[in-house]
């Protein structure tokens, strides 16, 4: 366990997602959804293509470079919304950060 | 079907299903949310009855499945309950004292895919924790138990009811979830139904307990933040608004007692004239849309004044129909703990008696 609060995600972090914590199809609403613990996070495009990015091998730098390429966009601009959304699913145990 | 009928039909699907698989526990809390006419053993739901609500609820749209009880590990088939709702697709939540697990029984429900464990503690000690309970060595218990979830790699969650008698160690209680490995803790101050309304004088806490709570829960949350995620009920009886119970009646969620009878919330027996259909005899989906105690409440017709024109009336639905029930007599009236209900005075005159301090004999559940 760390000893406190995650501030920033470098880019040789590797992201994982923790036991208890999983992507579903939910049919019902024709959507995705990310499943934690009394949790249940409606994932957009943007947030499934990261999701899709995480396999706890690969660095956040990697992930990010990945990304621009697929989106054909600014690796300073995705690298930024990267960090963000995974800064805060960490904030909620949701992913898992080693730096 | 008349077109009104249509029109009451939810904008919303459940997400979630709390199932009191029995009401049997060993445990006897004074504050239990279990109805005080507790359902004997010989009336309950069997395996096969309940895979299938899990089934129908995951078809209807429920993502999450609280296990719950009573104690539901005092059921034998849990193991095999928690495998039929991993099958159906469900994210399986064990609300549990511990007691009755053994780490054998944990391998299993490991195995049988559960997802989540929600452990109880009602303080931070001993002689408080079992008090509280009214069994002799379960805090003792449910720390090993603790340490087996954790052991298998399965999330773990801290439940901690919080009232009068043990807020003064909120603290340590936070420093004790961290220190179990905890992801999650959930403090949630007594709700004051049925059993716990039986020892309302013993439980209320106090304005400034209610007070130091907030301000102990913020500063843990800023501390802890990506260690442990705290969840927080605060004392409603010290509120200026209602709670927007449920998330709204009959737009979240549904929980279905031992017996397979789907009530709205876990309380909703207390309000008798509402009539509750059973899974034995309908399908969920049915008691969902079209049961009548589902859309006793749904929209906003059924308030009355100040509720029906208030600006709040689509964030607090009205607060909590069973303690309007409890305290006004009425279950449309606006829930007294609303500063804007005209009876708010009941709540000052409940909480000022509380600040007596009551040493009663609790009224323990069940005994």
């Amino acid at each position: 366990m760390s000893g406190g609060a995650i501030v920033e995600i470098s880019d040789q972090a590797i992201v994982r997602l923790p036991s208890g914590v999983r992507l579903k199809k939910d049919e019902a609403r024709d959507r995705f959804v990310l499943l934690a613990p009394e949790r249940a996070l409606i994932m957009d495009p943007i947030g499934m293509a990261i999701l899709g990015e995480i396999d706890g091998v690969k660095t956040v730098g990697q992930m990010i470079d990945s990304l621009a390429s697929a989106y054909a966009a600014d690796p300073q601009m995705i690298g930024k919304d990267v960090k963000a959304f995974l800064l805060d699913l960490a904030g909620r145990r949701i992913v898992e950060i080693s730096q | 079907m008349s077109d009104s009928r249509v029109t009451q039909k939810p904008r919303t699907l459940p997400d979630s299903l709390l199932a009191e698989l029995t009401h049997r526990c060993p445990l006897a809390c004074p504050y239990c949310s279990n109805p005080m006419e507790l359902k004997h053993h010989s009336e309950e739901l069997t395996t096969e009855v309940w895979i299938s609500v899990f089934r129908q609820a995951a078809a209807l749209g429920v993502l999450h499945l609280h296990l719950s009880g009573g104690e539901p590990a005092s059921r034998r088939d849990l193991e095999e309950l928690t495998k039929g709702a991993q099958e159906a697709g469900l994210y399986t939540n064990l609300i549990t004292s511990g007691i009755g697990l053994t780490e054998r029984r944990m391998d299993a429900l490991a195995e049988a895919g559960l997802d989540h464990v929600q452990l109880s503690l009602q303080g931070v000690d001993a002689a408080m924790a079992d008090r509280i309970a009214g069994y002799a060595g379960g805090l003792e218990r449910k720390l090993s138990v603790a340490a087996w979830v954790t052991a298998r790699n399965l999330p773990l969650t801290v439940n901690a009811v919080c009232h009068r008698q043990n807020f003064a160690r909120l603290d340590e209680m936070i420093d004790l979830a961290v220190r179990l490995g905890a992801r999650r803790l959930e403090i949630a101050t007594v709700q004051f139904h049925g059993w716990a309304q039986a020892n309302r004088n013993q439980l209320m806490p106090t304005l400034e307990q209610a007070k130091m709570a907030s301000e102990t829960v913020h500063a843990a949350r800023e501390r802890l933040k990506g260690v442990l995620v705290i969840d927080y009920v605060p004392a409603d009886y010290h509120a200026t608004f209602p709670k927007a119970c449920m998330g709204g009646w009959g737009r979240t969620g549904l929980n279905v007692d031992p017996t397979g009878k789907v009530l709205p919330c876990h309380a909703a027996e207390s309000i008798q004239h509402l009539r509750f259909d059973n899974v034995r005899d309908r399908p969920l989906a049915d008691i969902w849309f079209d049961g009548e105690a589902f859309n006793a409440f749904r929209g906003f017709d059924w308030m009355q004044e100040p509720c029906r024109t208030c600006d709040r009336r689509e964030l607090d639905f009205g607060g909590c129909r069973c303690q309007a029930m409890a305290l006004a007599n009425d279950s449309a009236a606006t829930d007294p703990v609303c500063s804007r209900s005209p009876l708010h005075q009941l709540i000052a005159d409940i909480t000022s008696a509380a600040l007596i301090a009551d040493d009663s004999p609790f009224v323990y559940r069940g005994r």
